[in-house]
């Protein structure tokens, strides 16, 4: 009888095994494709996020050679202010959902990070606030941490 | 040689100036990934990300204070 089971059990449990470390672990070659993927992730998103720099700088530029700014000059900086760290937000999400290799994470992706919640990103709502009082533009924007919930907790987490 | 040690450092953000035999590992590694099929650009990018250690870092480091800068300098206008 104990050798019956044995019999049957064998088989059995070579093919749960079997078909669970199939499924669990990676050939050499896949874990090479979904690194390739995870790196490719980072670097689409990082290089989206240039372009949205490169608005956001461009307008703050515009604004500060324009001899009188006005609405519109200051509606470019709001608009692509806010394009700007939603692409940060949209990495930290990445971040935060393992969609990124690990190397850009630690040396690129973080460390941008934990600038914007220490410099820009304050700075930017203090600063947009004070151009609004100053010059009458209407302005209502407030930096409330809930709004970037994700940059800060793929810092906490990470850095 | 020098024009092109600045081009690399500036365009992928590199924290040194790199050396001649860097250049020429990146210039082979980018032709052989361009002769794989890799377009030039992301080959150039692949190639820089394995031959030097601070790949990226200078660029990205100065986005928060480029901007710090320049919301300064508007929040004087």
């Amino acid at each position: 009888m104990d050798v019956n089971w044995f019999n049957v059990a064998v088989p059995i449990a070579t093919f749960v095994l079997g078909f669970f470390t199939s499924r669990f672990t990676m050939s050499k070659a896949e874990r090479k494709n979904y690194e390739q993927t995870l790196y490719q992730n980072a670097n689409e998103l990082i290089e989206k996020q240039r372009t949205a720099y490169d608005d956001f700088t461009q307008a703050l530029a515009r604004y500060v050679q324009e001899n009188d700014p006005n609405m519109d000059n200051f509606v470019d900086i709001a608009t692509t202010g806010d394009r700007y760290f939603l692409h940060l937000k949209m990495i930290a999400e990445a971040t935060l959902a393992n969609r990124v290799d690990s190397i850009v994470r630690d040396q690129t992706i973080i460390p941008t990070l934990k600038d914007a919640i220490e410099k820009s990103l304050p700075k930017y709502y203090e600063t947009l606030q004070e151009i609004s009082r100053k010059k009458g533009f209407k302005y209502d924007g407030v930096l409330e941490r809930n709004n970037y919930e994700s940059i800060y907790s793929a810092v906490e987490k990470y850095a | 040689m020098a024009d092109v040690k600045d081009k690399l450092r500036l365009k992928y953000g590199l924290g040194h100036e790199p050396s001649d035999s860097e250049v020429r590992e990146w210039s082979a590694k980018a032709d052989s990934l361009i002769r794989e099929g890799v377009s030039p650009e992301e080959a150039g990018r692949r190639a820089a990300r394995s031959v030097f250690p601070d790949y990226d870092r200078i660029s990205l480091k100065a986005e928060a204070d480029t901007i710090e800068a320049l919301l300064d300098a508007a929040r004087k206008i």
